[in-house]
């Protein structure tokens, strides 16, 4: 009895402090206890994978969420989301190639930015739009990257060039008068993927046609003027099996005195042994071409909490933030008040910024019938570069392949 | 008589050198690209002899590979085993026991080998993750086993049914069971079969990464050959290391070939059926 | 015939012979064990062989054939993964491919991969088999070595066969032009008339090992007597080979057959890796279209289908062989 006595005067005091204590702790548990957001990336390369990782870790600290990531390679990325969607096992943040925003978005798989509460402040409403479905806005865009004409400015100077060509005509001129025994004089990727269609959409956009209406006049005069850069033995033959890094290889081994590559050959270009410059891919008149525009967004699945991924997306969205990922990654950064420190950060980028003035959705009016007739533009692309028919054929069947069924 | 039969089998030596070195050129090939800077690779003539050969691309390999080659190693011995044991006793019942269902166990086998790969993996995919065996060993020994276990089945019952029927019924006169008689009499002298069968489930298993990049959400369990394509899509091309790479990843199997195959040679002294 | 393959087994059970020995001899108990065992030994054993394989065959594959089957006859969107709901349209799917050029063109070009991939396969494996049948110093490390292609990732011998292929600094061409073969440099996948040679190429160097070391296995066990005795009757060894070994390797050269045609109408990764279908489809075959259709059009109903069709043409073949395994089991039934 004494020693109930004892423990219950004891015990009061031992029930206050486990009291508090336990305030305390699930107070602290609250926030111990944090939000974990997983996400899903294909940043499987070295460098570009410590990028993010250091991006996660500000965030993190930021804003106390951790973040549990799984990175695949870039081709499996949409069927290992859509292996998760079918087993209810989806990553609250997905980063994707922003050409796959449409699908994921008709299909449900990610909601759109208002649903989330992103307005998305401060960025560019012309590079927000390009990842638009139906007129909504379903992911953020921190940077985006786009096509430039790479030149050798040795070979230019050997060749007696003073500036690089801002016409087809004089694209032309300079690459047949560029091309040697062992150097062509433009290289470009024309492989039956979607980077084949992305690197000659700059042509056939600046010419006046699109991808709707696959067999417009424009667009057979477009693949034609491709065709002769390698009629006249300019362009080899073997654009049709290089991918974007196998042009970038060819022209950094000196191979090629042009290259139409993207802004993401940055990295891997520097130090290399030729000495580049980069500008404008010419248009037919010299106006302000037409790029498509690539790069990574964020989307938030259908099964994210939504609070805790729009305080981590707002973290991502911040101007530091936006510029560091746009530096480490060569983007060209999606926010205009960015724009400034970023030229003095990164002023080999800058022919890429004026560039995206002309950015271009793919996706925008085909949503997601785009694939359907990427594909078959990019077979007619390689029937013509190939000789195999003219363009009027290849894009005659195209359209037909690409509206029938 | 004797001079007359080595100087054929020298000349059989060279002809099998030159035809085997034609057919393997590719090989060299990628053993000479392992050893050449990238520069080398893209230039307009060929080099055939990498001067002078630089071993970068194999230090990175082996700071990076050396862990997934004995995953590799682990995952497709484990699926070999199994599969055998799957396998050979199937290939028996087959082959003993009339059975109207044995031709439409043969159907099945066949069948279930023509479904296209993306769609088992795709298949797999949806009934691991609710098994909750992601990132398991037992998973991916399972989908490479299912790779190579019909196959081992059709190819040991090929040549189960060459030994002679009276084998089995002389073992069962002398009191032995069905299992005994499997056990004692026809599979040692199956080991021919067996052994081969073994050897391709083995590659089956190596050489499979469809399974292991579905099967897997983190860097649990990288085989080598999710790890090459991990590189490959990692760091663009960066060939030299790549090939390295690749040849690393080629010689256990080429090992376990040599050893195998001295394996099948000692089976047929002791394996040769007589009546 | 029925009736006598009946009662041809009946006779070969030792069990009745015994059964009606037994019923003469011992007490009806033993009998009715002894109906039990028979009925353990022929209804039921032959199942403890089996269960471990049908059980993980059932595991493994069911699902995926269902699935397989099911997406095909449905409209499957990428909202079909989340919701796990897809219309069902019958055979549309079906219908539309075969209103759908490309596929009709693909179904062609696999037939024409699928035949010249085999015969080279087949024949060269035979021959390389041959070849090593009798050891010589160096033929054991020599085969082994013949079994590489096969184990190296698709990946890479795809990488170094495109290298080797390349138009301008591709070492095939370099050879071909330097030893004055042909005028000029071939255009092997750059060119729709070449890229499917390349490829047929290629896939024949990878399926070499296969048969080879199939046929050579099946070479050793070939009872030696039996050779021998054609030996001495003066068979030569063209006779031998078509008249002996041939006949004997049989069911051997039946499931190499067969399932070699199973492998190459699902060849996709050489393929996608080599030219990628291309260049403009020149080598787009029902696999990598399939794939084409659901992963790049996100058209997941109509990549099914391709996929049925694709293991309808496999089991096609499959039934000359299953025709000739009956045969078989009907013929070791005479003897």
């Amino acid at each position: 009895m004494a020693n109930i006595g004892r423990r219950t005067v004891g015990g009061h005091r031992v029930l206050l402090v486990s009291a508090s204590v336990l305030a305390l702790g699930l107070g602290m548990g609250a926030q111990a206890r944090a939000a974990t957001l997983t996400t899903i990336d294909y940043f499987t390369e070295a460098t570009g994978s410590a990028a993010i990782e250091k991006m996660f870790k500000t965030c993190s600290d930021a804003t106390g969420i951790q973040i549990d990531r799984q990175k695949v390679p870039y081709p499996e990325l949409v069927q290992k989301v859509l292996q998760a969607a079918s087993s209810n096992s989806l990553p609250d943040l997905i980063l994707m190639d922003n050409s796959d925003a449409a699908q994921l978005a008709a299909g449900g798989i990610i909601v759109p930015m208002a649903d989330v509460g992103e307005t998305l402040d401060g960025f560019d409403p012309s590079l927000v739009s390009v990842g638009n479905y139906k007129g909504k806005n379903y992911t953020m865009q921190p940077g985006v990257n786009t096509l430039g004409l790479w030149y050798n400015t040795d070979m230019f100077k050997a060749a007696g060039i003073d500036k690089p060509p801002t016409t087809w005509e004089e694209l032309r001129a300079d690459a047949k008068k560029l091309t040697t025994k062992d150097v062509y004089g433009l290289a470009f990727p024309a492989v039956a993927t979607e980077e084949g269609t992305f690197h000659a959409s700059p042509f056939i956009w600046s010419n006046g046609g699109d991808f709707q209406t696959l067999n417009s006049q424009n667009n057979i005069d477009a693949l034609n003027y491709m065709k002769s850069l390698i009629d006249d033995g300019s362009v080899s033959k073997s654009v049709v099996t290089w991918t974007g890094d196998d042009s970038n290889d060819q022209f950094m081994a000196g191979r090629s005195a042009m290259l139409i590559g993207g802004s993401w050959h940055l990295k891997a270009n520097e130090g290399g042994a030729i000495h580049y410059d980069i500008t404008s891919i010419p248009t037919p008149k010299g106006d302000q071409v037409k790029v498509p525009v690539g790069g990574e967004a964020w989307g938030v699945s259908t099964t994210a909490d939504k609070a805790t991924a729009k305080t981590y997306l707002d973290c991502l969205a911040l101007d530091p933030n936006v510029l560091s990922w746009a530096v480490n990654g060569s983007y060209v950064p999606a926010k205009k008040a960015v724009l400034e420190d970023f030229k003095k950060q990164k002023a080999d980028m800058i022919p890429f910024i004026s560039s995206t003035a002309g950015a271009t959705s793919r996706t925008a009016v085909l949503a997601t019938d785009y694939p359907k007739y990427s594909s078959a533009f990019s077979a007619a692309e390689q029937a013509v570069l190939t000789g195999a028919k003219d363009a009027k054929t290849a894009l005659d069947e195209a359209e037909a392949q690409a509206t029938g069924k | 008589m004797q001079s007359y039969s080595l100087v054929r089998d020298l000349t059989k030596t060279l002809i099998g050198i030159i035809v085997v070195g034609l057919l393997l050129f590719p090989l060299y090939w990628m053993l000479n690209a392992s050893l050449q800077p990238r520069t080398a690779l893209l230039a307009a003539v060929p080099s055939w002899f990498p001067n002078p050969p630089i071993f970068s691309g194999y230090e990175n390999a082996f700071a990076t590979q050396g862990q997934s080659i004995l995953t590799s190693c682990f995952v497709a011995v484990s699926s070999s085993l199994l599969s055998l044991v799957i396998a050979a006793p199937c290939a028996f019942a087959l082959v003993t026991f009339r059975m109207r269902w044995a031709t439409i166990l043969i159907f099945a086998l066949l069948l279930v080998q023509m479904i296209p790969n993306i769609v088992m993996a795709n298949s797999l995919y949806t009934v691991f993750a609710r098994a909750n065996w992601l990132n398991t060993y037992q998973a991916l020994i399972l989908s490479d086993a299912s790779l190579s276990c019909p196959f081992a089945i059709l190819l040991i019952r090929a040549f189960m049914v060459t030994l002679p029927r009276t084998l089995t019924e002389a073992a069962l006169v002398d009191g032995a069971t069905y299992w005994g008689a499997f056990f004692r009499v026809i599979l040692p002298l199956s080991r021919n079969g067996i052994v081969t069968a073994g050897l391709f489930c083995f590659l089956f298993a190596w050489s499979d990464f469809l399974y292991a990049l579905t099967l897997s959400t983190k860097q649990k369990i990288v085989p080598i050959t999710l790890s090459l394509y991990q590189f490959i899509g990692s760091h663009g091309t960066d060939w030299t290391s790549l090939m390295a790479t690749a040849v690393l990843a080629s010689l256990p199997p080429i090992i376990l070939l040599l050893v195998g195959q001295r394996q099948i040679a000692a089976g047929l002294m002791g394996g040769a059926v007589k009546e | 015939m029925l009736r006598l393959r009946w009662m041809r087994r009946k006779l070969r059970q030792p069990e009745s012979k015994d059964l009606a020995v037994i019923d003469s001899i011992k007490a009806p108990d033993a009998v009715s064990v002894r109906r039990n065992t028979y009925v353990w030994t022929r209804r039921l054993l032959p199942w403890t062989f089996m269960a471990p394989a049908i059980a993980f065959l059932l595991f493994m594959f069911a699902y995926p054939l269902f699935s397989n089957v099911q997406m095909s006859v449905q409209h499957v969107t990428v909202g079909s993964f989340l919701t796990g709901i897809a219309d069902y349209v019958g055979f549309d799917n079906y219908v539309d491919l075969f209103h759908d050029p490309l596929f009709l063109s693909s179904l062609q070009r696999t037939a024409v991969f699928t035949v010249f991939s085999i015969a080279g396969q087949m024949s060269i494996g035979m021959g390389l088999a041959l070849f090593f049948w009798r050891a010589f110093p160096l033929s054991t490390a020599l085969r082994a070595l013949m079994l590489v292609p096969w184990l190296l990732p698709l990946v890479v011998s795809a990488t170094i066969w495109q290298w080797m292929f390349d138009l301008d600094s591709g070492v095939i061409n370099y050879v071909l032009t330097s030893l004055n073969i042909v005028p000029d440099r071939v255009p092997w996948i750059t060119s729709v008339s070449f890229a499917m040679i390349a490829t047929v190429i290629t896939n024949i160097w990878v399926g070499i090992p296969f048969s080879m070391a199939v046929f050579y296995s099946g070479l050793q066990s070939l009872p030696r007597e039996i050779l021998e005795a054609a030996e001495l009757d003066g068979a030569s060894k063209w006779q031998r080979f078509w008249m002996v070994i041939l006949p004997m390797l049989g069911p051997l050269t039946g499931i190499v057959f067969t399932l070699s045609v199973t492998y190459t109408v699902k060849v996709f990764d050489l393929i996608f890796i080599l030219t990628g279908g291309g260049p403009a489809n020149a080598t787009q075959t029902l696999a990598t279209y399939a794939y084409q259709r659901s992963f790049r059009n996100f058209d997941w109903g109509h990549g099914a289908a391709i996929g049925n069709i694709l293991i309808l043409i496999a089991l096609g073949f499959a039934y000359f062989y299953l025709r000739s395994y009956r045969q078989s089991l009907q013929k070791e039934g005479a003897d």
